[in-house]
């Protein structure tokens, strides 16, 4: 009994291994470190996305509204607010009665004045960032 | 000429050592030049895409962190730079005739490969190989020329392992097909 006719993965095998490997060109290896040295460098020093500047004024930022929450909340339903304790500062109003002018009064809300705050204080964050972008790019 | 651990060069090229790659390079040029050269079926080609192979593998060593073999994660580079070559030029990856018509025809005819001298068998089987599709042509490579296992070949190829498994089987009758096809061409030439 011919034991490579039960056994035709094995010729299979054997047929593949006898063609063997195709070779490259001599110098294939040399092409391939010339190619490398051809490289843009890259830079690998880590860059945090957040400066630490910006950490400290997001901190800042965060520190300020959990302080204006609890100056600006009162301890009791019947008590006023922290802040309504202090003395009340008394401006000057602004008088244009010679030039017959009235500046419409804006009623804000709290929340919405909050809400502006945010936006200004993160658009500047973004624009710092921007810049920041620019000249390392540059 | 000796090649020592692939470990060793990987450290000694983390450490900026390019005479180290290069060694890395020698020691598997040749195999991943055999699998681009049989999925591409270019010589050129295949050449070009074995280099871009080393030049990615150089740039991604540092993120290899040798959770799978070194030649499991080279072969997966190589075999997805000529996938993406094949796309770019729209080659076809699959075969559409039927591949399992004749299954049962190449027993006598096999036994008859095995009379024929070694030099003269290399050459045929080297022309099936090139005629068979990219993907069976890659897995019959891993498979037999460097003893992959099929769950590596499955790793290097993202197919399932069922999958690689099907390759492998379609792969055999396809080159037993191609042989049987080839011989009988040159048998014409020569009557």
């Amino acid at each position: 009994m011919n034991p490579k006719k039960n056994d035709p993965l094995d010729s299979m095998k054997r047929w593949v291994t006898e063609v063997g490997m195709d070779t490259p060109r001599e110098d294939f290896h040399l092409s391939v470190l010339k190619k490398i040295e051809t490289l843009p460098p890259t830079t690998d020093s880590y860059q945090p996305v957040i400066a630490p500047l910006g950490w400290k004024m997001i901190l800042v930022f965060i520190s300020s509204i959990v302080a204006w929450t609890i100056f600006s909340s009162p301890d009791s339903r019947e008590a006023g607010t922290l802040l309504d304790k202090f003395p009340q500062l008394k401006l000057p109003m602004l008088h244009f009665d010679a030039f017959d002018i009235n500046f419409p009064t804006l009623d804000l809300s709290i929340q919405f004045q909050l809400g502006l705050a945010i936006f200004f204080i993160m658009s500047f964050l973004v624009f710092v960032s921007k810049l920041r972008d620019n000249r390392a790019g540059a | 000429m000796q090649f020592l651990e692939d470990d060793h060069y990987i450290t000694l090229t983390r450490e900026g050592d390019m005479q180290a790659f290069g060694q890395l390079v020698q020691k598997h040029q040749r195999l991943v030049y055999t699998l681009a050269v049989r999925m591409l079926k270019n010589p050129e080609e295949a050449q070009e895409a074995a280099q871009d192979t080393f030049v990615k593998v150089y740039q991604s060593l540092s993120g290899f962190e040798g959770k799978s073999k070194f030649t499991t994660w080279m072969y997966r580079v190589v075999y997805n730079e000529c996938l993406a070559r094949m796309r770019k030029t729209k080659r076809n990856f699959t075969l559409i005739e039927d591949i399992l018509e004749n299954e049962h025809d190449p027993p006598d005819f096999l036994d008859g490969l095995e009379l024929l001298q070694r030099a003269e068998r290399a050459a045929l089987v080297k022309k099936g190989i090139e005629m068979l599709n990219p993907a069976e042509a890659a897995a019959l490579t891993l498979y037999y020329l460097d003893d992959q296992s099929i769950k590596e070949i499955s790793t290097i190829t993202g197919n399932s392992e069922s999958n690689v498994k099907v390759q492998l089987y379609r792969g055999r009758k396809h080159l037993e097909q191609n042989l049987k096809k080839i011989t009988n061409k040159e048998l014409i030439g020569l009557l």
